[in-house]
């Protein structure tokens, strides 16, 4: 056995314990799990927050809402019709009623619909006479009766997220996908594949696209840009979801197609939170997936996350932002029922799964 | 005797007004009555044995308790049924294709309707959960307004008014319609022949078209109805009820 020269020094002989992996993973404790996330942005309970993205986002935008952060919400329904109708109706489940954001495409196509003046036409899906828009097809479960009304509809929408991103000081982005349908016609990305909700599968109107990490990184530059382009000061913050994939379309297995959506999605947030002072990344995934705070946090089913995850994170993102005045920790009555989570967590991504031959 | 009371908010009064016609037209009812405070559930205290009394200030001239033990059947009259939220919905929203009201939000038909459906149930429900699942209940919901009555007098009123009332009471009468079908929960909803329309009950049913020059108030009242309302409304409530009135002969079973 080679003996170390007692004078020599090594770069990680003074770095903390966070810093190893049997201190930090092994055996974390309070110190390591507040060191999973060092901000660069201030934050505090009264910094208007937006929220957005894939599934997990649904935990992100509730957790921090009832923890009383100061979470927007341009179209709250809850107190006029009660929160379990507003939910199955898309109000309250984020900061609009835009239904869940798998990937940085769609989250760029919606903040140039919202900030411009001439928005695109509505994308229009039609099942069974009903008619829906395509770009949150889950946001009215049984479609409007005309096309017209979808465009009405889109139009309340756009202008009730321009409100949001007027106020908002920080978009919480919480990345899911990088797999995604793209409507031939339009360009434009859908949040899920036609005939899953509405529409109809054709492959001459849609074509399968999975995003590489330069476009991820390109679409999250121009969204930035395009906030400051109308003068709108909220930086980003990003996550990435710990929800697997229900289903690839990639032509490989579910597992590999997973492992590469979400290596695209934390390299693409590693390289903003890096480089770019707009852009800072919170460790969800790792929070919920690895054993860094403790878990990994995962529900029965191997899928969905834990709630005690949930709760652990809101307590990271808590004890790096604004100190004691922060809410800690989800109150007593925030608890989801892990059996109940695929059915209280609104996801396109599920049908999926119920469209399986 | 057959005990039975009528109990609720303000339209109590046309009750108590018809209280002769109701009990020459039923031999053998001992009435009773009862009416809350402050026109909601939380201005009385329902308790285990019974007992409905006044909670907080109430008018002395009114009676302040009353036994429900006691009675063989219990008539709530009056009850809005949602139509309070209702309201609230429709001030803050318009509904996706119908008339345009100014309003800056817009919801769909599909909310619009399952949020009646909801608020219908959850009004049923609550009075049931109050009266404590009690078979001896009976529910009718407040009278329809007539076309003269000013839209801001009353939630109904408001209702009654909007562009759309049209389509809005007659999803109105659906729910409860089917409440009433769905929940062991006695419902007896206007007769028909009471009202104009959907949305009106007939102008000459109309509190204020039977009251005396002198008595009557202003603005008129076209909210509360007549005695004459009041009677055949009751006539429904005993039609639904034959193990309590005998209907054919005119006389409550008991007494019979």
């Amino acid at each position: 056995m080679p003996r170390r020269p007692t004078d020599r020094r090594s770069p990680y002989q003074d770095l903390p314990a966070a810093a190893f992996w049997r201190s930090a993973m092994r055996t974390p404790d309070e110190e390591t799990v507040a060191a999973l996330y060092a901000p660069k942005f201030t934050i505090t309970p009264q910094t208007p927050l937006m929220t957005a993205g894939s599934c997990f986002a649904q935990h992100m935008h509730r957790a921090l809402s009832r923890a009383g952060w100061h979470v927007l919400q341009g179209e709250g329904m809850a107190d006029l019709v009660g929160a379990n109708l507003a939910r199955e109706f898309g109000y309250d489940v984020y900061s609009a009623r835009y239904g869940n954001i798998y990937t940085a495409r769609q989250l760029r196509q919606l903040v140039e619909d919202a900030l411009s003046d001439s928005p695109r036409p509505a994308l229009v899906w039609e099942r069974d006479g009903r008619f829906f828009d395509a770009l949150r097809p889950g946001v009215e479960p049984d479609g409007l009766d005309t096309p017209d009304l979808v465009e009405t509809a889109r139009a309340d929408h756009l202008a009730a997220l321009r409100d949001v991103l007027q106020q908002a000081q920080l978009v919480v982005f919480t990345l899911g996908l990088t797999e995604c349908w793209i409507d031939t016609a339009t360009g434009l990305a859908l949040p899920t594949a036609p005939g899953t909700v509405a529409g109809r599968y054709d492959p001459e109107t849609v074509r399968f696209h999975n995003f590489t990490q330069a476009e991820v990184l390109a679409d999250l530059r121009a969204t930035r840009d395009l906030l400051r382009a109308h003068g709108l000061a909220a930086r980003i913050l990003l996550t990435v979801s710990p929800v697997p994939l229900t289903a690839t379309a990639s032509g490989g297995h579910v597992g590999s197609a997973t492992s590469y959506s979400k290596s695209v999605l934390r390299a693409a947030c590693g390289e903003l939170q890096a480089t770019d002072p707009d852009f800072d990344y919170f460790p969800a995934y790792e929070i919920i997936t690895t054993s860094a705070a403790g878990g990994p946090y995962f529900a029965r089913n191997g899928r969905d996350p834990h709630p005690d995850g949930v709760e652990t994170v809101l307590g990271v993102f808590a004890m790096a932002h604004a100190g004691a005045d922060a809410p800690m920790t989800a109150p007593a009555n925030y608890h989801v029922d892990s059996a109940k989570t695929a059915e209280e967590i609104a996801c396109e991504e599920i049908l999926l799964e119920a469209f399986r031959k | 005797m057959t005990k039975l009371a009528i109990i609720g908010n303000s339209h109590v009064g046309a009750y108590v007004e018809a209280r002769t016609a109701i009990e020459a037209a039923f031999p053998g009812l001992d009435l009773s009555f009862f009416v809350f405070p402050r026109h909601d559930l939380k201005s009385a205290r329902h308790d285990e044995t019974g007992l409905l009394a006044a909670v907080g200030e109430h008018n002395t001239a009114l009676p302040t308790e009353i036994d429900l033990s006691a009675q063989d059947g219990i008539l709530v009259v009056g009850q809005p049924f949602g139509m309070i939220g209702l309201n609230a919905l429709l001030a803050a929203a318009d509904v996706l294709g119908w008339a345009d009201t100014g309003k800056s939000r817009n919801i769909s038909p599909a909310l619009f309707a399952a949020y009646l459906g909801n608020a219908v149930n959850l009004a049923a429900r609550r009075l049931m959960k109050y009266f404590r699942d009690d078979g001896r209940f009976a529910y009718a919901p407040q009278p329809l307004v007539t076309d003269l009555a000013e839209a801001g007098s009353s939630k109904m009123a408001s209702l009654a008014a909007h562009p759309e009332a049209a389509r809005i009471f007659p999803l109105w009468h659906d729910a409860l319609a089917r409440v009433a079908r769905e929940l062991p929960c006695r419902i007896v909803p206007q007769p028909d022949h009471l009202r104009d329309s959907a949305v009106f009950t007939p102008r000459r049913l109309a509190r204020t078209a039977a009251l005396p020059r002198e008595k009557t108030p202003g603005p008129a009242d076209h909210i509360h109805m007549t005695p004459e309302y009041a009677l055949e409304h009751f006539r429904a409530f005993a039609e639904t009820w034959p193990e309590l009135f005998d209907t054919t002969g005119r006389k409550s079973k008991k007494e019979s």
